[in-house]
């Protein structure tokens, strides 16, 4: 905003509101006059009268303008400079161009816009200006610090493609910020070229960008996307006559104003199943599901393949089949309930080796052992410390039985002892009185229906009796009879869990195999004892991926080999263990001899959300709010009395006007002379 | 006898019941007429019929009692001679008014009051509007007063703006029997295509009244104000200084009418100017006593 020297001679402008108000008063009426036939005016010479209002407008105007500039010039106008914010003042220019190359950038035509302009941002410079590329998703990478070289972040640029990263602002921010600081140049900024989605705003506040750094944001987005994408897949894996079966449900979401048909394709072991077409609602979701699907032994790999958009990156999602992991059970039980109950289910699929007694080598590469009611003696002193071995190591143990008989090593998973039997035949046997549904092994029937634990009939159990000394969290109750005694116990040991009932579920001392809640509570108690984790169906890009989770039947130590989607090998150390997902589709990695896994990896489903935030409202997000840093000086007498010069140019343009209206002036008077 | 009032045109038309405005004028300007409206009933004998009791004895032909020695009286059949057909021009010019009363009130009530009187003097009453084209035809015949009525009341928008020649020439055709044509227009059209369209309607003799209703501002172009007008007929738009070529502009207007007049007149077409504030009962004094006196129009 321009000042004044002498803000008082403004008072003249006034002046000009008299041939305004005098126009007003005098100028022709803007709504029309209705008569009924011009036939007769339009024969009277009439032409005149336009040309004249014209010649009065273009005379009023250049008064006018007169009278305003002559005000102006005896005010003596300057511009304030703010130092720092005024480029003839200031210096060169430090500009980090940050390159939006997140999977979103991939939509049709965002990208050649965006390398446009990131080439405009550089050529627009001056050559004493300096420029710094860097090409930023969810992680950024510092292509060119600044420096007067343009043409090497031209090249820089040239190389430049978009990924399959998410986007976020705030990595780009805080990177042009150190680069900024230590810049020593007074004017600074960040051009961030970008599609502006509105969900890479998190964290771009606290970026730590130092203040009189400008923000300025091109955004490159498409006006009016349209783009369909498979926000997420479940696979429900079941059997029939021994064929592994699996029915997948999409659920596609859609973005763009009208409703659109689009052809999905699902493929397994690189075979299309089916192919479905969905009608695809205007800016919504909906979910497909396939017909069965027959699965090959092992894990396979799996697509949903949608029909090409205009982002093509999300087009195809990729997963896994059969890879939920099986949870491997070495049951010691002669009752049929439990062994019933493990042959039921996907999730997790029960992988189940039972026997009739415990033999140390039947332990390898078994999550969980569940042991039923044991004769005395049953349990060799090998058996019983490799038992108790297996636990210490992250193994679990669920005893569907109180564990009475074991002995040796194997006695003291649980912090307690085995009492006498008690027989509740008299009262037609006891009920649970109380269960903590707060368990994360009994959580899952907190909010479900249906389940009533009160209804199970024990008619004996045996008495817990704890050790005094115990540390807390050491032994847990999970459920207790309605006399208040333990019925189901859980124990730490090592890395390893316990749980045991007080009471054999045989169905002769007790009803609880024959309630509803059986099989899922033995499927939840199996679950939690072996700590097992469904592994999951498909990785999201930039997530990590556990190469150490114990799944390799090859050793660990040895090094880890790994192909990316795109045909990149890389060999990484065996003290590695977690493998950054960076492209979409499915990686391979082995270790030692050991057969590959396929890791399948989807792009963030937020990139697939185009919805671009208005440029001011991106600017202002962006602003930094800090103080401002950096060298400044003070204007020198020169400078300022090149600002504040501006009055001798208005003095000029009014001797300009003033002419021009003595011009038209005299034309006029001609015309009404005629 | 105590002179009756003439009526504020501004005041009669605004009584929605043209039958009723109709009756209200003709008949007051019947009665100032001192005349019986059936004066001019037609004397053309038309047939005999067999007396009955409350016949009027003037009426039995004497002659007719000598030969066959019965009563018998005549009748006549003066409701079925004349034709009557009323052109009303219902373009977008003719909704203009400088007062209360537009140029289509005013006529609209003028041809009410004309159907009227001829349909009192059992005459053949007929009706066409029309601005580029004919909007409505109400063939001339007895008994159509009601609906010409109702038509007059009914106006429809005016579509479009066009030449008089097309919408008379087809008026010309339809109409099959010779009578009296009465167009009521501004006339906003060169006075030679303007007479030579309404010559059409002179067909097999009929003889033509052009009524030209003009509203006083159309004569006279009392605007001050610089101004933007606006043609009602094409919607053009010209801006005009009125005082500066109002004398001008007058001076074209007389000529106009004064050029219609004369090669109407020619043609023995009879042209009367009628401004919207004259009452309704000169106006069509005016036209009567041009035509000869009679109450009959």
């Amino acid at each position: 905003m321009p000042s004044f020297l002498s803000p008082a001679f403004l008072a003249g402008l006034l002046a000009v509101a008299i041939p305004i108000l005098v126009h007003l008063r005098m100028r022709e009426r803007r709504t029309s006059q209705p008569f009924p036939s011009l036939m007769f005016v339009r024969r009277i010479p009439h032409k005149s009268f336009r040309r004249r209002t014209l010649q009065n407008l273009v005379l009023f105007a250049a008064r006018s303008l007169a009278l305003v500039l002559l005000c102006l010039a005896f005010a003596r106008p300057f511009f304030p400079v703010k130092a720092g914010a005024d480029g003839a003042l200031a210096g060169p220019l430090a500009r980090v161009i940050a390159l939006d190359v997140s999977a979103s950038m991939q939509y049709q035509g965002v990208f050649p816009r965006a390398m446009a302009e990131a080439e405009r941002a550089i050529r627009e410079l001056k050559p004493s200006d300096s420029v710094g590329l860097l090409l930023f998703s969810d992680e950024v990478q510092g292509v060119v610090p600044p420096s007067s070289d343009h043409d090497k972040a031209l090249l820089a640029l040239r190389r430049a493609g978009p990924g399959a990263h998410s986007t976020r602002y705030a990595p780009a921010l805080q990177l042009a910020g150190e680069w900024l600081s230590a810049s020593k140049t007074t004017r600074r900024e960040v051009v961030l070229i970008t599609d502006g989605q509105a969900r890479a705003l998190a964290g771009a506040a606290d970026a730590g960008l130092p203040g009189g750094v400008t923000v300025a944001v091109r955004s490159v987005a498409d006006k009016t996307p349209e783009n369909a994408t498979v926000a997420e897949v479940t696979v429900e894996s079941l059997k029939e006559a021994e064929r592994s079966l699996a029915i997948v449900t999409a659920r596609l979401v859609h973005q763009g104003p009208e409703p659109r048909a689009i052809k999905v394709t699902l493929e397994v072991a690189g075979r299309s199943v089916e192919t479905k077409t969905v009608a695809l609602p205007a800016s919504g979701a909906v979910n497909v599901t396939f017909g069965r699907a027959p699965l090959p032994a092992g894990v396979s790999k799996g697509r949903i393949l949608l029909q090409p958009d205009a982002l093509a990156a999300d087009d195809s999602f990729a997963f896994l089949l059969g890879a939920g992991g099986e949870l491997r059970v070495l049951l010691v039980d002669s009752s049929p309930y439990v062994a019933r109950a493990l042959e039921i289910g996907d999730q997790p699929a029960f992988d189940v080796l039972r026997r009739t007694s415990l033999v140390a080598s039947d332990l390898a590469g078994r999550s969980l052992v569940v042991l039923g009611d044991l004769p005395q003696g049953a349990l060799g002193a090998a058996a019983s410390s490799a038992l108790a071995r297996f636990v210490r190591e992250g193994g679990g143990l669920l005893a569907t039985s109180p564990p009475a008989g074991l002995r040796g090593d194997a006695a003291a998973l649980l912090p307690g002892s085995w009492g006498e039997n008690v027989s509740r035949l008299a009262d037609r046997g006891a009920s649970l009185g109380f269960v903590d549904l707060d368990h994360p092994a009994l959580f899952v029937f907190k909010q479900a229906r249906g389940f009533d634990f009160s209804r199970a009939r024990f008619l004996q159990y045996r008495r817990f009796k704890a050790e005094a000394d115990l540390k807390d969290g050491s032994l847990k109750v999970l459920a207790r009879f309605d006399d208040g005694r333990e019925a189901l116990l859980e124990a730490s040991v090592g890395s390893g869990r316990v749980l045991a009932f007080a009471s054999p579920l045989d169905g002769l001392m007790s009803d609880l195999p024959v309630q509803p809640l059986f099989l899922p509570l033995v499927h939840e108690l199996a679950r939690y004892a072996s700590a097992h984790q469904d592994a999951p169906l498909y990785h999201r890009v930039g997530g990590a991926f556990d190469l150490g989770d114990g799944r390799d039947a090859a050793p660990a130590g040895r090094p880890a080999t790994v192909i990316s989607p795109s045909g990149r090998r890389q060999t990484l150390e065996a003290s590695v263990l977690g493998l950054e997902l960076d492209e979409a589709g499915f990686y391979e990695a082995s270790r030692g001899s050991a057969p590959p896994r396929a890791i399948a990896v989807n792009i963030d489903t937020s990139e697939s959300d185009l919805t671009s935030l208005d440029l001011e409202e991106l600017e202002a997000a962006l602003r930094p709010t800090g103080p401002a840093e950096g060298p400044a000086r003070s204007a020198t007498p020169l400078e300022d009395g090149a600002r504040q010069s501006w009055w001798r140019a208005s003095l000029l343009a009014v001797i300009l006007l003033m002419a021009l209206e003595s011009l038209l002036g005299a034309a006029r008077g001609q015309k009404t002379a005629s | 006898m105590q002179a009756r009032p003439l009526l504020d045109p501004a005041l009669v038309l605004q009584v929605k019941d043209l039958s009723f405005v109709a009756r209200r004028v003709v008949d007051g300007f019947v009665a100032g007429q001192h005349k019986s409206r059936h004066r001019g009933t037609s004397v053309d004998f038309a047939e005999h019929r067999p007396y009955s009791l409350g016949d009027d004895i003037r009426r039995i032909d004497w002659r007719l009692f000598a030969r066959t020695d019965r009563y018998f009286v005549k009748q006549f059949e003066a409701d079925s001679n004349a034709s009557f057909l009323i052109a009303l021009d219902i373009s977008r010019s003719m909704r203009f008014g400088s007062a209360a009363v537009t140029k289509l009130d005013y006529a609209r009530g003028l041809a009410a009051c004309l159907a009227y009187l001829a349909s009192s003097q059992k005459d053949r009453v007929g009706l066409m509007m029309f601005d580029s084209e004919i909007r409505e035809f109400i063939p001339p015949r007895g008994g159509r007063l009601e609906a010409i009525l109702r038509a007059l009341d009914a106006i429809p928008e005016a579509a479009g703006a066009g030449p008089l020649a097309p919408p008379l020439g087809r008026a010309a055709e339809a109409s099959r029997r010779t009578g009296v044509v009465v167009l009521l227009s501004d006339l906003y059209e060169d006075p030679e295509s303007a007479v030579e369209a309404i010559r059409a309607l002179q067909y097999r003799g009929s003889e033509v009244v052009v009524l030209h209703i003009l509203d006083p501002a159309e004569r006279t172009f009392p605007f001050e104000d610089v101004s933007t007008f606006e043609d009602l007929e094409t919607g053009e738009l010209v801006p005009a200084d009125p005082v500066k070529i109002r004398a001008e502009y007058q001076a074209l207007v007389e000529k106009h009418i004064a050029a219609l007049r004369e090669k109407l007149g020619r043609d023995r077409v009879q042209h009367v100017l009628m401004e919207t504030s004259t009452p309704l009962e000169i106006a069509l004094r005016h036209f009567l006593r041009d035509r000869g006196g009679a109450a009959r129009p």
